[in-house]
């Protein structure tokens, strides 16, 4: 499955991506911020899963996901926010705009294969 | 007033006793040092806030300045200290403003520059009033953020307040705090460090030089443990909101941070190693 990876920090996607090759993801796609996520998105309707930063230039994290709901749904692209926002009303603020699922930085790999997993098809 | 200048030699102390005589300083004195006992010598003998020590860095044997930077700080904590220093060698007095000294004024230096500094440094000081309470916020982050991220246990050693803008590292993660509280956070690390730290987030091999990468791990880096120190201080005065990271690089660089405020440095280093790290927190409610 195809997986699109956002966050300003390429170190951070390098990480994020490193993982996922441990769980046998590795066709994944990047983005820097919000507004490259939409056009890497809309050149890749293959994506099935996204992994989103919250704070990032342009467009950030949940104006991103804001975004992508508009035009499909949890079930249809599940988004996980990886972010350093680790406060209980960011949570509520990203699960209530659409996120599936929420990782807080910095995560171990096992956090971050654990909370995939169930996206992962 | 007496200005006491240590110096290897006659140049610096000749330079800076015609920059007082010329201006027309009133009841300023000057005296030439080139040791800790002597420069503890030179001191007056009560403690009427009138001494001022310059220490030029460019002593054949160079960890005398630090030394007696020291030796002041410890007979007479209130003495101010500077060092004279040519920017190139700026990041390399970290061990002299561990030590004390209250800031560098940089070679060659114009005579503005000098009597700017000793205004500063005689100007009657506001008692800053130091609340610590948000600081340790920050040191759990970091501790948590590095053994998690990168596997490296850390060491807390010495926490001070710093006056200058000069930062430990060649290389410092910022991170601007705004919202209920205003401030700044940064962590400063040597080169070698940063890419021992990012080899290890990667997993991959320790870069061998301050690459685009490792700028932008040292900038993750500070990003997490700003955003975790946030979590923990949601629901005190000292909430804050966090944004886009910036990293700044170079030898002897500057971070300004915000005036009135205290600014704390926390040392750390790695377990097992010497070389020391820092974490810089300027922080306070909105206001005060």
């Amino acid at each position: 499955m195809k997986i699109l990876v956002v966050d300003d920090s390429s170190t951070m996607r390098r990480i994020i991506c490193n993982t996922l090759k441990t769980v046998g993801q590795e066709d994944v796609v990047q983005a820097g911020d919000g507004v490259e996520a939409l056009a890497v998105l809309e050149k890749n309707p293959d994506v099935q899963l996204i992994l989103s930063d919250w704070n990032m230039p342009n467009m950030n994290g949940l104006d991103f996901l804001k975004k992508v709901r508009e035009t499909k749904s949890k079930e249809e692209l599940p988004t996980v926010m990886v972010t350093t926002e680790a406060e209980k009303t960011n949570v509520v603020t990203a699960i209530k705009a659409g996120a599936n699922n929420y990782i807080v930085k910095p995560f171990t790999p096992e956090i971050l294969s654990e909370k995939v997993a169930p996206f992962i098809k | 007033m007496k200005i006491i200048v240590a110096s290897p030699n006659q140049t610096a102390f000749g330079l800076v006793k015609n920059i007082l005589v010329n201006a027309k300083v009133q009841n300023a004195d000057a005296a030439h040092t080139t040791g800790v006992e002597d420069t503890l010598a030179a001191l007056s003998a009560d403690d009427k806030g009138r001494d001022m020590v310059l220490v030029d860095w460019e002593f054949p044997d160079d960890q005398l300045p630090t030394r007696i930077v020291a030796a002041v700080k410890t007979k007479r904590a209130t003495t101010p200290v500077l060092l004279l220093c040519v920017k190139a060698k700026a990041g390399g007095t970290f061990s002299a403003m561990k030590a004390g000294a209250n800031g560098v004024v940089h070679k060659p230096f114009e005579p503005m520059a000098l009597l700017r500094a000793v205004a500063e440094a005689f100007k009657p000081k506001e008692r800053q009033s130091v609340n610590v309470e948000f600081i340790n916020p920050f040191i759990d982050a970091t501790r948590n953020v590095l053994q998690t991220m990168c596997g490296v246990e850390i060491v807390r050693k010495k926490l001070f307040l710093k006056e200058d803008h000069r930062m430990l590292g060649e290389v410092s993660g910022v991170m601007g705090l705004g919202g209920a509280a205003t401030g700044s956070v940064v962590v400063s690390f040597h080169n070698r460090q940063a890419c021992f730290l990012v080899g290890k987030m990667l997993g991959s091999e320790t870069p061998t030089e301050l690459t685009p990468e490792v700028c932008d791990g040292v900038g993750e880096l500070i990003n997490m443990i700003s955003g975790q120190a946030k979590a923990t201080l949601a629901k005190t005065k000292y909430h804050f909101n966090i944004s886009i990271p910036s990293v700044i690089s170079g030898a002897g660089h500057e971070i300004s941070h915000r005036q009135g405020t205290p600014n704390i440095v926390v040392l750390f280093n790695f377990q097992g190693e010497t070389e020391e790290f820092a974490l810089q927190v300027c922080l306070a409610p909105t206001g005060q």
